[in-house]
């Protein structure tokens, strides 16, 4: 989702403008510090690398403005989460600490209705009433339970239960739970019995099954009057003894819930534990047996102090956030005015001074319950409501203790609770604080007294809600960052942009980074070390010496026969004598010391047979290299210099080729054309224009114009293609070729060709030699690793 | 408009010409052809003496300036004017122009070509370490056997092994390296005559300024 910053609208991921105000959504990305790349808002970690985006010490404190400002606008009400807030955002604000079960009670996975109300109750609270009326699908894992409510769960625990525990107060559970427990124990139990200590189950439990014991074992007593027991405990009385043939069945009638119901009859299932006793009314309303709120409830003449008979807990201050609650009633709504209560007037408060709630007389305190936490109260006890001592029908069991009931059981039905006119209630007294376990106080909620300084979150906290179901209360934790927006909301799109953009976005910021100097840097030098020119100097070195050195007096080289060189020595020994004959000189200077064997080799043939050398060359430096062949045949006898005429340098490339083929072609033509080069596109020159001569002195009535040629052994390999089209009056390439001529003429090897194909034998076999030898060393030794 | 046009007439023309001359034989379309083909010589020949002074306008104005590789402008300005006053004076075939030219250009020339052959050799032996593939493999396999199947022996006959390697190696100047370099001849060909084609139809206009 994307926030948009002008109206703070939560827009979807792919919005580019805002739906509400339509200002322009901006997307801001986090740029890694160690590998560049663009990452999305809320990161903590690179996408790329895993290097930490946010530094892992910024943990700032929680200044209520930041709060508001960062936050954004106080959300109202409460949305549930569809993800849980990342752990940086939230802890910025400090207010995604973990919140108490009570209150997660009502955060329940369906947000109420605000139309569906039940009577005086909140909305939400009625809604997770009814929400509770059903079974929960999961069951409650042990480690969520309390010793007691484990317990309870596993529901054997009567059985193994001697005898009725000691009345007293619960370690692990708040007194006013523990007065509730044993409220409702001596209804059926008639007498105290024995104190023993019950480690696991609370007292309370433990009556609930000493009561269904002796339904099991024995006719159950008689219950008590209703005038001095509740109705509704003596419904659970009843019940639990309704296996009994002598109980009349009034559990599923007399409203006792479906899992008390359900503890009742395994327990009376189970092996009798408990001898019936006879019941004392009075047991049940002796002050150790009930708290002080309890015991103000039934007597509300007697004061807490007046009670020497009551246990601690009438003396143990009230938890806080209980006074808080207390102290809003009443500052809300005076004495007197509980007709006014309703549920979005109250809820409470985080902050309250214990004074101020000793300030209050049990009276009042009584009198300012609101009725929708009257109507909580005796949700079991239905049919004898109106027998429920007032402070009793209140007491309700919590909603986070809700949670914890097992499966299957149904709760108290609040429906079927009745709702006394404001005015006819009698004031409560004794509704004094209970205790809160200690396993319940880490979910107590937080609160801090003004002198202390007080938090954002407890500023937020303080302001009551203004609309949603929970409109009117006060104390509620403010709206989570988590709560309205994902875990991973970014203010900004996450949606992936191309690779050609973040390549240039990350062009343009190294070029701003870079500025002026990134532009024209220098490119290093590949640096060249020391083993690597040792190792040229060698190879160059073997190369040489290979070359120079003369191994045997006996010619290592024997070039076989070729059939192009025979062709050739039988075309040129076909000319007859005055035969003219011109010689292309398209030769460079790097192979005149092989091109110039070949010159010698078919110069001097033809010089033999008594042509007529013209020589011509489309290279600048062709009139040189025609004067120095020249200048060696005029050393050799019986040649004279009419024989050897020199064109020199035609200029023009092909088109000069093409020239000079016309102007030779003009008269009677030349007899050969000889091609001396060391370039393939001269002799690929030379073989096309005398294609176009030849078909036109063919359409003419002429004879072709013959074609040799003599290459160098580089450009052999390349000019094979053309030679053997084209020049199949023979062709020859290299020292190799030049010997074989000889040899085809029968005249002895030379032994200075003799000498360099030794060379060449030798240079070739050594550099073979060193590839397959460099091969195989990188080929073990590895590939370089690039970059 | 004569920027535009009439290069690209006289091209379109010329070649017109050029080709009718050679495909059609008949006067005057041959004579007007080798005309045209003397003035591409001149024209050719034009170049060399533009490119000549072009070389030495460069290095003047290099030396003009300073700054580094001066010296070597000095060297390069020196020699041409030299060289040219000498062949001009003695022609080609001078006593000058041959020292120079197998004293000193065919052995600067030989040089580069062996020194180019000791650094193939060394990137051969190298190129596994850089580059190991299929192409790789291939690649030295042929150089080997070309090497040693191109040797001109005598000691050892052409039989047996060394008669393996020195068929594998005419046969691969025979079939692939041979339909290799046919196909690269096509190819030059058709781009020749479709870029001849494209001048002679107006669509490429490479003589004028658009």
């Amino acid at each position: 989702m994307i926030r948009c910053p002008k109206c703070n609208t939560l827009n979807r991921d792919s919005s580019r403008f805002c739906s509400e105000c339509g200002a322009p959504l901006y997307r801001t990305r986090i740029r890694c510090p160690q590998c560049g790349t663009l990452n999305p808002v809320g990161n903590i970690f690179c996408d790329q690398c895993h290097t930490r985006l946010v530094p892992a010490e910024e943990t700032p404190a929680t200044p209520a403005a930041k709060l508001t400002e960062e936050t954004g606008p106080r959300v109202q009400g409460i949305s549930l989460p569809t993800r849980p807030a990342p752990a940086g955002e939230s802890g910025e604000t400090g207010a995604q600490q973990p919140m108490p079960d009570w209150l997660m009670g009502f955060l329940g996975p369906e947000t109420p209705e605000p139309g569906e109300t039940s009577g005086a109750v909140p909305d939400g609270l009625a809604e997770r009433a009814e929400e509770t009326a059903t079974p929960p699908e999961e069951p409650v894992t042990p480690v969520e339970l309390p010793d007691w409510l484990t317990s309870l769960a596993e529901e054997s625990a009567p059985a193994a239960v001697p005898s009725r525990p000691e009345l007293e107060p619960a370690a692990e559970l708040p007194d006013w739970l523990t007065g509730l427990a044993e409220e409702s124990a001596p209804a059926a139990v008639p007498s105290r019995p024995e104190p023993e200590p019950a480690a696991e189950l609370p007292d309370w439990l433990t009556g609930l099954a000493e009561e269904s014991a002796p339904a099991a074992a024995a006719p159950a007593p008689e219950p008590e009057p209703a005038a001095e027991l509740p109705d509704w405990l003596a419904g659970l009385v009843e019940e639990a003894a309704s296996p009994s043939p002598a109980a009349p069945p009034i559990a599923a009638e007399e409203g006792i819930p479906d899992w008390l119901s359900g503890i009742m009859e395994e327990v009376s299932a189970a092996e009798p534990i408990l001898e019936p006793e006879p019941q004392e009314p009075e047991a049940s309303l002796e002050p150790a047996a009930l708290p002080d709120w309890l015991a103000g409830v039934l007597e509300p003449e007697e004061t807490p102090a007046q009670r020497p008979g009551a246990p601690a807990i009438s003396a143990a201050p009230a938890p806080d956030w209980l006074s808080a609650w207390e102290e809003d009633i009443e500052e809300e709504h005076p004495i007197g005015g509980r007709e006014d209560l309703s549920a979005e007037d109250t809820w409470p408060e985080q902050q309250a001074p214990a004074s101020e709630s000793a300030r209050m007389g049990a009276g009042e305190m009584a009198a300012e319950v609101p009725d929708w936490l009257r109507a909580l109260g005796p949700r079991s006890g239905a049919v004898a409501v109106e027998a429920l001592p007032e402070g009793l029908e209140q007491a309700e069991l919590p909603m986070w203790l809700e949670q914890l009931r097992p499966p299957g059981t149904a709760p108290l039905d609040s429906s079927r609770a009745p709702e006394a006119p404001p005015g006819e209630e009698a004031p409560v007294e004794g509704l004094t604080r209970a205790e809160i376990p200690d396993w319940l106080q880490p979910y107590r909620p937080t609160a801090t007294s003004p002198a202390t300084g007080t938090s954002a979150l407890e500023m937020a906290v303080s302001a009551p809600e203004s609309e949603g179901p929970l409109s009117g209360l006060a104390g509620l934790l403010p709206a989570l960052p988590g709560v309205d927006a994902p875990a991973h909301f970014a203010p900004t799109m996450a949606v992936p942009l191309p690779q050609t953009v973040v390549q240039e976005a990350q062009l343009w910021q190294q070029l701003l980074e870079g500025g002026a100097g990134a532009q024209g840097r220098p490119k290093p030098r590949a640096r060249v070390t020391w083993p690597a020119v040792v190792v040229r100097v060698m190879v160059a070195l073997v190369l040489v010496l290979a070359s120079l050195l003369r191994f045997s007096e006996t010619p290592l080289a024997q070039p076989p026969e070729q059939p192009n060189v025979s062709a050739l020595y039988a075309t040129i020994e076909a000319l007859q004598p005055g035969a003219e004959v011109w010689i292309a000189f398209d030769y460079t200077l790097a192979d005149v010391d092989e091109m110039d064997f070949i010159v010698e080799a078919l110069l001097e043939h033809l010089l033999s047979r008594e042509a007529r050398i013209v020589a011509v060359s489309t290279l600048p430096e062709g009139p040189g290299l025609i004067a120095d062949r020249f200048a060696w045949a005029l050393g050799r006898p019986d040649v004279s210099p009419d024989s050897l005429v020199s064109r020199g340098f035609v200029a023009g490339g092909t088109a000069g080729v093409a020239q000079i083929l016309t102007s030779a072609t003009a008269d009677a033509g030349p007899h050969l054309l000889v091609v001396l080069t060391s370039r393939p596109e001269k002799l690929k020159a030379w073989v096309e224009q005398t294609a176009v001569i030849n078909g036109a002195r063919l359409a003419e009535g002429k004879p072709a114009l013959p074609l040799v040629a003599g290459v160098s052994a580089a450009a052999a390999p390349q000019l094979r293609p053309y030679l053997n089209a084209s020049a199949q009056a023979g062709w020859l390439s290299g020292f190799s070729g030049v010997a074989a001529y000889l040899q085809a003429r029968g005249l002895p090897p030379r032994e200075d060709i003799s000498r360099r194909l030794d060379a060449l034998l030798v240079t070739q076999w050594l550099a073979a030699s060193l590839l397959a030898a460099g091969a195989l060393f990188y080929l073990l030794a590895g590939k370089q690793k690039t970059g | 408009m004569f920027k535009r046009i009439l290069p690209t007439a006289v091209a379109i023309s010329a070649g017109l010409l050029v080709l009718l001359g050679a495909f059609i034989p008949v006067d005057p379309l041959p004579q007007i052809r080798a005309v045209l083909i003397d003035w591409a010589m001149f024209v050719g020949a034009f170049a060399f003496i533009l490119a000549y002074l072009q070389l030495l306008r460069v290095h003047l104005t290099r030396l003009r300036r300073g700054g580094k590789g001066k010296s070597t402008s000095l060297w390069v300005v020196l020699s041409a004017l030299v060289v040219f006053v000498l062949v001009l004076w003695q022609g080609p075939a001078g006593a000058v122009g041959q020292t120079l030219l197998r004293g000193l250009l065919a052995p600067g020339q030989s040089a580069l070509l062996a020194l180019t052959a000791v650094t193939l050799l060394l990137s051969g032996m190298r190129l596994f370490k850089v580059r190991r593939n299929l192409g790789s493999v291939l690649f030295l396999a042929v150089v080997l056997v070309m090497l040693i199947g191109s040797i001109p022996l005598a000691i050892v006959p052409y039989q047996g092994a060394m008669g393996t390697v020195v068929g594998v190696a005419d046969w691969l100047q025979r079939v692939p390296a041979l339909a290799g370099m046919r196909g690269l001849a096509l190819g030059v060909a058709l781009g020749i005559l479709l870029t001849g084609l494209r001048v002679l139809f107006g669509m490429t206009r490479p003589h004028s300024d658009d």
